[in-house]
């Protein structure tokens, strides 16, 4: 019942690696609705805990939220696929060139959804390792789809940084493991919680600054996030999104079940301390470099390096509700964002900022949004991000962590500032191109993502509420 | 007394070691080879001629092989044989067994200087070179015997190094036997075989010397070769105290081995590179330090 | 047997660290690998530890060595440029690494398995230090493998019986990290016709890019 979800995508992907590209379109858009019905259907029955698979409240959460994205990005992503098939063989940047045969791209983002699922509903921390490592080596073939020399050393340094740094992890794991009092006991996550007092606290220490170390890196935070902002602004635009909107926070969970098993044991105060050191130097790092950005993709990147800082900051604040809701409204916005630049990218042909001008007058609908994505990013009030963000403050000072919050608060002014100075500047009137045309296919799914980032700021429906907390207390190491 | 009996087999079939290295690489190029008892020969025939000095070689030229000779005899005094007596036993063995080789070097060194010859002087070069590389690895293996037993003589460190697992022993002789063929001129790092004076190193040192100098200097070498040898045979075979045949018998078949090894290792591989050789012996270095730290 | 194996890894990264011939360094990974597999069965001869040490040896002794090789033949390189450590200098400080692992390791208390713990935090390090000092993208492959032995052979060293279905999945997601790996390097040497990452720098924050 739960492996569906793994299943469903993971088979599709298969069948789509060897059909044609029309086929394999069909195969997309169906293998994301029947996985967003798969999960539908999981939050309906919640099913029992199987051997290897577990369908708890975070696990649900983060599935969900990776299963919707990923069914608006199947679509932005067929309309993608059928205008490089109209224009030929040509390279958005750098005119001609070569790529990977559309049913392989399709075939790897289904393998993704797989993977990202496997993650999500892992119940071992050995096969959540797999998962995430898998995850891995599913997107570095979706960065380099184009085959261009910057796309190739992207996913070349996405592929080592990740794969060693999830070494670690693994090394990680085996500690855990060392930390058994008994070795009937097992990497059962559940189990692990149940028996956390048990669990040797020198073994667990080393394993968790293990796992930091190495489910941080793919989670992009300072400074292991040095792969991101070039992996996250060089893959295709859709890619982009679903990497920074769901795998993103699919390392978060696994880096936090991890952390649920080291607080019931006691070690809170490690954890936290960790968590927040890393988030803030996460928000600091990723600020002083938007400082002078100029490619707005990587400007996205490094907004996400900080979001991920704000996550870390919360969730060793003791926040784990302002945590996930963070994540929720980071993954919205952010996919809006990256789909909107996709947008941008296609008709103005470069990714500097300077060289984007009259915006609203070329791409009404797309300005509208990319426009709107920023606030909501930045923070703005009637967006979710506004509520997470206060509570993360909240958090930090309720915790006594004035100085982080101080530096937080001031780290957010500056990248607000930066921003937003940045962002203005497309606007503004420049050379002139033709108003181009903005298919519906590739405005739907960024608009029902900024609905979404503007519902989850206006009004959290009394079921979500009690799903985020139910998630927030799985994870916040209470049993 | 079985230390002194010890002492004189050595003498007498050390320079056995060179010949049966000369019929092993014989046999692998399919050749019939000299007879094993050839370097006997040379040194008795050497003994009988005179030597000739040049008129600007001074008395260390002279001094050279005398020391040369003197330090290894020293050197196989301290080195307990196949009994596991030594004939001279003392604490600080350990260190004085360095420093005589160290001492014979350096005679050699300075005696080759001092012909003024440029070949010479770059042969001395190298052998400088190569020494310095090679004792690291020497004093670390030897460094891992001192720490297991506390004592600095070879005759109380090698019955205690049966204490020590098999894993450093056999790390430290693997060491020890990179700085045999290091030491001895052999094939990775020098061959002595070759006929061009810019490709010596060890043969390019001594061209100057005749006569029973040049005995002296062969002999030393075989010596050297011997304790080398055994240094090496030892950390393999941690006997006791005390004279036993089965130990004796032991003892010669593995420096026949040895000789047999190195003979096998010059038939099959090509001398390295001169800038490849300090790689050689780091990693001869990286072996006794391995098994220094598992020791 | 067990203490001989290691010994031979051990062995086997001081290769690593001692040469920039990409071939015989993809040997020697293989050797690594068939030693590793061998590992597997210093527990105890049962069915589990003879499917793993089987699968082990035919993906790191068999596969790996194929695909590096294909990839090296395609790309022409067949030497590393001037790694940014010398080759000398990586073996010294090969020995220092050891000596800092067996150290760390008789911190834990692995117990019996004292050995096994510190050669796989070396061999671990080894791998970390050829994909920091190497610029040819097979070096860091081979570092990235290395890396990853150590991994295992440190989770034999504590391991209490990890689940079979867990080790064939780290093993095959392994296989395919190298397999995309060697698909990567591939595209790059086309591409850039070198395999040399340190002139992978287009993608930088200066203001001057592109």
């Amino acid at each position: 019942m739960i492996s569906a979800a793994v299943y469903i995508p993971a088979l599709a992907g298969l069948l789509a690696a060897f059909t044609t590209p029309a086929k394999a379109r069909k195969l997309l858009i169906g293998g994301a609705v029947l996985h967003a019905a798969a999960c539908a259907a999981l939050w309906l029955s919640r099913p029992a805990p199987g051997q290897w698979l577990m369908a708890d409240a975070p696990a649900l959460l983060f599935l969900s939220v990776s299963s919707l994205l990923f069914l608006l990005c199947a679509f932005y992503a067929k309309g993608y696929l059928q205008t490089l098939t109209e224009r030929g063989h040509g390279h958005i940047l750098s005119g001609v060139l070569t790529r990977e045969p559309e049913p392989v791209f399709i075939a790897f983002m289904l393998l993704f959804l797989s993977s990202m699922s496997f993650v999500c509903l892992s119940r071992h921390l050995g096969t959540m390792w797999i998962a995430l490592e898998a995850t891995t080596v599913a997107t570095a073939p979706l960065i380099c789809f184009h085959r261009s020399p910057r796309s190739l050393e992207a996913a070349w340094k996405y592929l080592m940084l990740c794969s060693v740094g999830i070494a670690v992890a693994l090394l990680g794991n085996f500690f855990v493991s060392a930390s058994l009092p008994s070795p009937e006991l097992r990497l059962w996550h559940d189990n692990l919680l149940r028996n956390a007092a048990a669990l040797n606290p020198l073994w667990l220490k080393i394993a968790f600054v293990a796992a930091f170390i190495g489910y941080g890196t793919k989670m992009g935070l300072a400074p292991m996030h040095t792969w991101l902002p070039d992996a996250h602004s060089e893959a295709p635009s859709v890619i982009s999104a679903l990497l920074s909107g769901a795998l993103l926070n699919c390392a978060f969970l696994a880096l936090a079940r991890i952390s649920s098993v080291c607080m019931a044991a006691g070690l809170g105060a490690f954890v936290g301390a960790m968590f927040i050191t890393f988030g803030a130097a996460s928000v600091v790092v990723a600020a002083a470099l938007m400082l002078r950005q100029h490619d707005y993709k990587r400007l996205l990147a490094y907004s996400s390096v900080e979001n991920m800082g704000i996550i870390a900051l919360a969730y060793g604040a003791g926040a784990p509700y302002a945590a996930l809701l963070h994540a929720v409204n980071h993954s919205v916005t952010k996919a809006l964002l990256f789909l909107s630049s996709g947008n941008i990218l296609r008709v103005y042909k470069t990714k500097k900022m300077h060289e984007v001008a009259n915006l609203g007058q070329t791409l009404p609908a797309t300005a509208m949004l990319w426009g709107a994505g920023f606030l909501a990013i930045l923070g703005m009030p009637p967006f979710g991000a506004f509520i997470s963000k206060l509570l993360t403050i909240k958090a930090l000072v309720g915790s006594g962590h004035y100085a982080v919050a101080g530096l937080f608060l001031f780290m957010l002014a500056a990248v607000f500032a930066v921003t937003a100075h940045a962002v203005l500047g497309m606007y503004r009137k420049g050379a002139q191109l033709p108003p181009a045309e903005e298919k519906p296919i590739f405005l739907l799914p960024p608009f029902l993502l900024g609905l979404a980032a503007l519902a989850l700021g206006l009004y959290l429906p009394h079921g979500f509420d009690a799903a985020l907390k139910s998630a927030a207390s799985a994870l916040g190491g209470l049993p | 007394m079985t230390a002194l009996a010890d002492f004189l087999i050595a003498l007498a079939l050390a320079p056995l070691l060179p010949g049966i290295i000369n019929r092993v690489k014989a046999f692998f190029a399919g050749r019939q080879g000299q007879s094993p008892f050839q370097l006997y020969y040379d040194l008795l025939k050497l003994l009988r001629k005179g030597a000739v000095y040049s008129t600007c070689a001074t008395y260390v030229f002279r001094l050279g092989p005398v020391i040369g000779l003197a330090a290894m005899l020293g050197a196989l005094a301290v080195m307990p044989g196949g009994s596991g007596d030594a004939l001279h036993n003392f604490d600080g063995g350990i260190i004085f067994f360095a420093y005589l080789l160290a001492l014979a070097r350096f005679a050699a060194i300075l005696a080759a200087l001092d012909t003024g010859s440029s070949f010479e002087g770059m042969g001395a070069s190298r052998e400088a070179l190569y020494s310095a590389l090679a004792e690291p690895p020497l004093f670390v293996a030897l460094a891992m015997l001192v720490k297991t037993t506390g004592g600095l003589s070879f005759e109380a460190a090698f019955p205690d190094a049966a204490l020590l697992g098999g894993t450093p022993r056999l790390l430290a002789a693997a060491a020890l036997f990179l700085v045999f063929l290091a030491e001895n001129c052999r094939i990775p790092t020098d061959d002595p075989n070759t006929h061009l004076e810019l490709t010596m190193m060890h043969e390019v040192m001594v061209l100057d010397h005749s006569g029973p100098d040049f005995a002296f200097i062969s002999y030393g070498a075989a010596l050297k070769m011997w304790v080398l040898g055994a240094l090496t045979a030892r950390f393999l075979l941690p006997f006791g105290p005390g004279f036993e045949l089965r130990q004796e018998a032991l003892f010669l078949a593995a420096m026949f081995a040895i000789a047999l090894l190195t003979g096998v290792v010059e038939s099959c591989m090509a001398r390295l590179r001169l800038n490849r050789v300090p790689a050689m012996l780091l990693a001869a270095l990286a072996l006794s330090f391995a098994a220094f730290v598992t020791a | 047997m067990m203490e001989l194996l290691l010994i031979l890894i051990l062995l086997t990264d001081v290769a690593l660290c001692s040469t920039g011939r990409l071939r015989v360094l993809v040997r020697t990974a293989a050797w690594q690998g068939f030693f590793l597999g061998l590992l597997a069965l210093c527990k105890g001869f049962t069915f589990h530890a003879a499917t793993l040490a089987a699968a082990t040896i035919a993906v790191k002794a068999v596969i790996f060595p194929y695909i590096l090789n294909r990839a090296i033949r395609k790309s022409g390189t067949l030497t590393e440029p001037l790694p940014y450590v010398s080759y000398n200098l990586s073996i010294v400080l090969c020995a220092l690494m050891l000596g800092l692992c067996v150290l760390a390791a008789d911190r834990l208390p692995s117990g019996q398995w004292r050995m096994a713990a510190s050669i796989g935090f070396f061999t671990m390090f080894t791998g970390f230090f050829l994909i920091i000092t190497r610029r040819t993208a097979f070096s860091q492959v081979i570092g990235y493998l290395a890396l990853e032995g150590g991994i295992y052979a440190f989770g034999l060293s504590l391991w209490q019986e990890m689940q079979v279905e867990v080790e064939m999945g780290l093993l095959l997601d392994v296989f395919a990290a190298i397999f995309i790996m060697g698909i990567v390097i591939y595209r790059i040497s086309s591409e850039f016709e070198h395999a040399d990452t340190a002139r992978l720098d287009f993608l930088n924050d200066s203001e001057e890019y592109d």
